[in-house]
């Protein structure tokens, strides 16, 4: 039972959402959001004490009916999803510092999108895979269109028409295996996948790897990711990028490290190439824009391309990365875009521009931005560190030196970005000279909520020994290894 | 008002209930025969439909039995809740429980299957019926 | 009220206590390990021999000072405490940095000093010249970290650990190894970065608008030696190398020359002082790559000198900037009268710089030229040391006589004043000290020793005095000396025959730093806006083309072989449905108004709709439609909504030039699915979920409707969520539908 509350609790917690009176939304909200951590936490603590956990619903036997496994993979994953949904609600109570619209509709999608990806992290079946997708991608369509402004409505029908065009692919995809397999469930579509020849395996694998590197905006196809999270309040935008890219990555590593192991070698070469561009363009574009958010938009693709460039590697230490990266870079960036809408609620804007004198306006937000850029840079120590000195090593390893030189270059480049934020934003002085940061009302949900964020990304940083130990064991135990 | 719009006004009523009542005949022969939540929701939604073109969508709305979003939300709350009986039996989330029930000539079996059924049927009722009943107030209030 | 900050000089004074008690009671070397992510292997290993010692002397001794001159130079400053946090930190750093046994550790120092650097550099960041050094500087040392990173990786991987000492045992088994040399290389880029060294020299000078406090403890003492420090380290490892050798003679060199050669062009005391320490940081670079006792002791004995001759001037340029309001040597002369504690202090650091007898800089110099002669180095680079060392007599000779025993022209209304105590008191202490240890060098020969034993293993301070041969040194301090002075004579000369090669500057390392810096943006705007030029048409065609080439090149690595199906078996309302979809696809080429285009492409998603109903998917069927609606609607919203907007916010929907290319890859694309249908339709397909769902509706689920058994029972859980699409999708579509409404009405 406890594998199924992933999507269970957060889905109920959002029916219930709409049943309740308005007034009763945000209590029930939170509680649902708080059940679901403590869950994450029982789901995480009985996948490491006792192996993965399974179930299939209604009882039928493997491989008819749909099963719900738990790895550690997707325990950690879940326990981030949990944690990012109680970081954003938390941040909402206040209502401040560039909060979400308080819309009717506002806390049935978030939970409805964290359903959603939970849901995708545990499944163990092709097709509901697909469905999770579309519920996650529905959720989010919704909270791109909450604003109602026209630059939301252009941002949703980018993100709305691309990611279609993914998850159309993935259907395509999934009916395709099916088609040549007859299988669904992961297990059986693995093992019936490596009875096919593999002139036909290799292009159906691809496909369902497109799909999913669309999914995960990375290059060529994250247009849409840059093209909407600008246009997002800052909570659902943290979420966001905790979650949706990561969905895609999650897949991906899925298919080609776990379900479908051993995929084509060549798969992996290529994806390999692909994250290479990912990383230089997506460091090229944050260096380019001067809005903040878009920054951090273009970093999540060069971020993206670091993980992709470690499952490129297909061995046990590199999916360790992977998944060492993907956990950074979810809390990391949240914490950043947060921190991103505290420097909107002094200064005013987003754009770097137009703000500045922070350094002296704001000493303990100009010290909780260095700490979360020196850890995106990947200054030890730091989460962001163990996470790009796992994937360079692993890339020098294997002998990937252009890998692994295009992951230091664009470190060099990240660190020209987050350079250029701090100059403009921090050491500059503010362009209107009687600006003052102004007090902080209500302020206080969003500091403890951003507080315990960069509390945990310290300790990650400062004591990785747990940490780096799980995602090495979540590795060890795919491709059913364990 | 015309005598044309006033027999159809007259009929609608008479036929709204007979429609509800079919898609709920509908929804609960699913098990064995056609039919089903989805196909007994659709019909639902026709009723629905049917009632805003001839009068309006007002008058449509206030015939749900709750709002269009609290519906389709009650309706997936009622099929994810069908699935927890079997939890309490021992048994994984959604597996069905069975139970006869003796009637005078004959037996009457009763199901979680069919709360998940219902389930599915207030969902779309709910959610097709929203959709439309918008749209159609859209039409309405540009007329 | 003066001072409030030196008590906090009491950490730096303690720490430094504490080390000499230690060094005189316990002998070195020590060493401590903590487990921290054994998984990684990684230890919180420290190590202290000789030369970390000394560094640690100086880091701690030096800092003392610094702290004690900064509280007086500071005083009534309201930074002051963020100043000091950061000085105490970056010492902490510091002693990390050269504390560490374990590559990382030292790694993760090495990037904090680098970090901590930048945020003192940018001091005074409401200037934007400041801001641009403070950048200048992170940039090319954290990127010279992680050159640092993974020439250490490498290394690891080569000599099977991350432990300094290990490596430096292993360090013969791995001079066969291919990849050495690529892995040093990474090293020394590290490594020169961190000491300014060609071509990343110009980092330095720029790195001056730091406090002088700073500037005296950073980028002269401490910070810049720890790229030196690190190849000193593993000196013990692979002097035998030619490439060792070669490359760090070459290199060391050409910064001397290269600095020297800019330290005639400043103006500014600070900066002169900046360039021969870069002069200073290259001699030592080229000494590490010389092979030798003699060389080891060198670089002891010149660590040691340079710490007490350039702090104390650096020390000197902040009473002067302080007392006269200038660092400008050309209006600087006869300040002696003025500030006569400052003109002894520089008087006597000055003796230690040029070299002279009685200081301890001669007994630097004097092992530096035993150190070339015991190498036998070439005439080249001999000539080259004796060059830079002229150029520090001539610096040496500006910073005493010029400034302080010059004409006194100082206006009437200019009143140049005396340093307080607090900034007298560190540079006397320590040119006092460089004269102690000149007149007596035996009182540091054991510190030096031990030093020089870190760097040579075996070590023996007779076999390098066993050479000993006064000739060629007195020679050499001569000429030195003479060049010097005659360098200082012509100064100006000089100054104005450089300032006229200025064009030289074009092709430095620095202009191409800055080109660089401007070529970033400019290359990150021309990728961007092509990769993300807003126009969603353009989206979905760079889409449709990377996945149908990718698909492409998949199928053409396999070559699968093709068999198409027979047509007879295919059931009529299926190829109804499929016409239907055919038909509105086809249609949405020939439609412009952007209203019917969405509804005609409906057709596409109904008819697929029907499409799922005919072949028994109903709950599919719904599914497709309900997304189908949502999607006519919030689009056609949008749609609407954006023909409101002003032309150049509106989306292009098509553009006309684009129409032939996206045609072509529509077909592609097309036909590439087609083939990948017909390939997996082509496998033989397996029955078994099909037959098992039919075989067990009826005795396992109580129902005789297979489809709807299925929807409600075996795949439920996919039903659940179909039906939470289908719910969720109106909660999403409610704001926009009002929208709408609220738009018409």
């Amino acid at each position: 039972m406890l594998v199924l509350t992933p999507l269970l609790v957060p889905l109920a917690t959002a029916l219930l959402c709409l049943l309740v009176p308005p007034g009763w939304q945000q209590r029930v909200s939170l509680a649902g959001a708080l059940l679901l951590l403590l869950c994450a936490l029982a789901l995480a603590s009985q996948v490491v004490g006792n192996g993965p956990l399974t179930v299939v619903a209604g009882g039928w036997p493997l491989p008819f009916g749909i099963e719900f496994a738990a790895d550690r993979l997707s325990a950690a994953l879940v326990l981030i999803a949990a944690l990012m949904l109680n970081v954003v609600l938390l941040w909402q109570v206040g209502g401040s510092a560039d909060a979400a619209p308080a819309a009717a509709t506002l806390q049935p999608l978030l939970h409805g999108l964290v359903a959603g990806a939970g849901a995708a992290f545990v499944t163990a079946d092709l097709f509901n895979l697909y469905v999770w997708f579309e519920l996650t991608l529905i959720c989010a369509l919704g909270l791109l269109a909450l604003g109602g402004g026209l630059r939301q409505l252009d941002a949703t029908l980018k993100y709305f028409v691309l990611n279609v065009v993914g998850t159309l692919l993935l259907l395509a995809a999934v009916a395709l295996l099916y088609a040549a397999t007859g299988q669904l469930n992961f297990r059986a579509l693995g093992a019936a996948t490596a009875q096919l020849p593999a002139s036909i395996a290799l292009p159906l694998l691809t496909l369902l790897s497109l799909a999913f590197l669309i999914k995960a905006a990375a290059f060529p196809f994250f247009a849409w990711l840059p093209a909407s999270y600008h246009s997002l309040p800052a909570p659902v935008l943290a979420l966001f990028s905790a979650l949706l890219a990561k969905i895609g990555i999650y897949a991906l590593i899925r298919c080609l490290s776990d379900v479908f192991h051993p995929a084509p070698d060549l798969l992996f070469n290529v994806l390999g190439w692909i994250a290479v561009l990912s990383m230089i363009s997506g460091a090229l574009g944050a260096a380019y824009h001067w809005d903040l958010r878009r920054i951090l938009a273009f970093h999540s693709i060069s971020q993206i391309g670091y993980i992709l460039l470690a499952i490129a590697l297909a061995s046990p230490a590199g999916d360790a990365a992977a998944i060492l990266f993907m956990l950074h870079h979810s809390l990391v960036k949240a914490a950043l875009i947060l921190t991103a809408a505290l420097i909107f609620h002094a200064c005013g804007h987003y754009d770097l521009r137009r703000i500045g004198g922070l350094y002296a306006g704001r000493p303990w937000l100009s010290l909780v931005f260095l700490l979360l850029a020196l850890s995106l840079v990947g200054i030890p120590p730091s989460s962001g560190f163990w996470s790009k000195f796992l994937v360079v090593r692993q890339s020098l390893v294997q002998g990937e030196y252009l890998w692994a030189a295009a992951a230091l270059g664009v470190g060099a480049v990240t660190l020209y970005s987050m350079l250029k934020i701090w100059l403009e934003a921090f050491w500059k002085p503010h362009p209107d000279e009687s600006w003052q940061a102004p007090a902080r009302h209500r302020l206080l949900p969003a500091h403890a909520a951003l507080g315990g964020l960069v509390v945990l990304i310290l300790s990650f940083g400062l004591l990785p020994e747990s940490l780096i130990a799980y995602v090495m064991a979540a590795a060890d135990s795919l491709r059913g290894r364990s | 008002m015309s005598p044309r719009a006033l027999l159809a006004e007259v009929l609608l009523r008479i036929l709204h209930p007979v429609l509800l009542l079919a898609s709920l005949w509908i929804l609960l022969r699913g098990h064995n025969e056609p039919g089903g939540g989805f196909v007994g929701g659709l019909l639902a939604v026709a009723a629905s439909a049917a009632m805003a073109l001839t009068l309006t969508t007002a008058e449509a709305r206030q015939r749900l039995p709750l709002p269009p979003p609290r519906l389709t939300a009650l309706g997936v709350l009622i099929a994810l809740l069908s699935g927890l009986p079997g939890v309490f039996a021992g048994q994984p989330f959604l597996t069905h429980l069975w139970v006869t029930v003796p009637l005078a000539v004959t037996e009457l079996p009763l199901s979680t299957v069919m709360l998940f059924d219902l389930g599915v049927y207030l969902a779309v009722w709910g959610a097709v019926g929203g959709y439309c009943l918008s749209l159609l107030a859209t039409v309405e209030e540009q007329q | 009220m003066h001072a409030t900050a030196l008590p906090l000089a009491l950490v730096p004074a303690t720490l430094f206590a504490l080390l000499v008690l230690s060094l005189i009671s316990v002998p070195l070397p020590w060493s401590v390990s903590w487990p921290w992510i054994p998984v990684l292997g990684v230890d919180f290993a420290l190590y202290v021999d000789g030369l970390s010692a000394q560094f640690l002397l100086l880091i701690t001794g030096i800092g003392t000072l610094v702290a004690v001159y900064g509280a007086g130079y500071l005083a009534g400053d309201a930074r002051r405490w963020r100043v000091f946090a950061l000085l105490l930190l970056f010492m902490l750093a510091m002693i990390g940095a050269v504390c560490s046994d374990h590559l990382l550790l030292l790694f993760l120092f090495w990037e904090l000093t680098s970090v901590l650097s930048f945020l003192l550099v940018g001091f005074d960041h409401a200037r934007e010249s400041s801001r641009k050094s403070a950048q200048q500087a992170l940039l090319i040392t954290g990127t010279g970290g992680l050159f640092l990173l993974a020439g250490s990786i490498l290394l690891a991987e080569i000599g099977g650990s991350y432990s300094l000492r290990q490596l430096i045992a292993a360090a013969p088994a791995m001079t066969d190894d291919a990849r050495l040399p690529a892995a040093l290389t990474l090293l020394f880029v590290g490594a020169f970065s961190k000491s300014a060294q060609f071509p990343f020299h110009f980092w330095l000078p720029n790195a001056m608008a730091a406090p002088t406090p700073v500037s005296a403890y950073l980028h002269s003492a401490t910070l810049v030696k720890l790229g030196v420090y690190l190849l000193a380290r593993l000196d013990a490892a692979f002097s035998d190398l030619l490439f060792w050798e070669y490359s760090l003679v070459g290199i060391g060199t050409l910064t001397a020359v290269i600095a020297a050669v800019q330290t005639v062009r400043e103006r500014d005391l600070k900066r002169i002082l900046a360039w021969s320490t870069v002069a200073t940081l290259g001699t030592l670079t080229m000494l590490v790559g010389l092979p030798g006792h003699g060389a080891a002791l060198a670089v002891a004995a010149l660590f040691f000198a340079h710490a007490l001759y350039k702090a104390p001037l650096f020390f000197v340029a902040g009473n002067l900037d302080h007392g006269a309001g200038t660092r400008d040597i050309d209006r600087l002369t006869g300040m002696r009268r003025h500030l006569p504690w400052t003109a002894t202090a520089a008087l006597l650091a000055a003796l230690s710089m040029a070299g002279l007898p009685l200081s301890f800089g001669f007994v630097a110099k004097d092992a530096m030229t035993l150190a070339k002669v015991e190498a036998g180095v070439f005439a080249l680079v001999s000539h080259a040391t004796l060059f830079v060392g002229s150029i520090s007599v001539a610096v040496a000779a500006v910073a005493a006589i010029h400034i302080f025993w010059g004409r006194d022209n100082v206006g009437r209304d200019a009143h140049p004043h005396e340093a307080p105590v607090t900034m007298l008191l560190p540079p006397l202490l320590l040119v006092a000290l460089a004269v102690l240890f000149g007149l007596q060098p035996t009182l540091v020969d054991p510190l030096l020793g031990v030093a020089a034993q870190a760097m040579a293993p075996g070590f023996d301070p007779l076999q390098v005095d066993s050479s000993y041969d006064a000739w060629p040194v007195a020679e050499a301090s001569l000429a030195t000396f003479g060049f010097g002075l005659l360098i200082y004579l012509g100064w100006d000369r000089l100054r104005t025959l450089l300032d006229r090669a200025r064009e030289l500057d074009e092709i430095g390392p620095e202009s191409w730093y800055w080109r660089k810096l401007k070529f970033v943006p400019k290359l990150a705007a021309w990728l961007t806006r092509r990769l993300q030029h807003g126009v969603l048409p353009g989206y979905l065609l760079t889409l449709a083309g990377a996945v149908t080439l990718a698909l492409l090149a998949a199928l053409l690595v396999g070559r699968p072989s093709l068999e198409l199906p027979s047509a007879e078996t295919l059931p009529l309302p299926v190829v109804g449905s499929a016409l239907l979809i055919a038909t509105g696809a086809l249609a949405t080429l020939l439609v412009r108004d952007h209203l019917v285009l969405l509804l005609v492409s409906g057709l596409v998603g109904y008819g697929s709709a029907l499409l799922f109903l005919f072949t028994g998917a109903p709950d599919l069927a719904f599914t497709q439609f309900a997304v189908e609606t949502v999607f006519v609607v919030v689009a056609a919203t949008v749609l609407r909504r954006l023909r409101q907007l002003p032309p150049p916010l509106q989306v292009a929907v098509s553009e006309a030039r684009w129409r032939p290319l996206a045609l072509a890859v529509s077909i592609a694309l097309g036909s590439v699915l087609s083939t990948l249908l017909l390939l997996a339709a082509a496998q033989p397909f397996d029955p078994q979920l099909s037959d098992f769902f039919s075989a067990q509706s009826v005795p396992a689920a109580h129902g005789r409707n297979v489809v709807n058994v299925i929807i409600v029972d075996f795949r439920a859980l996919d039903t659940l969520g179909e039906i939470a699409v289908v719910a969720l999708a109106l909660v999403a579509a409610l704001p926009l539908l009002k929208l709408s409404r609220r738009r018409s009405s």
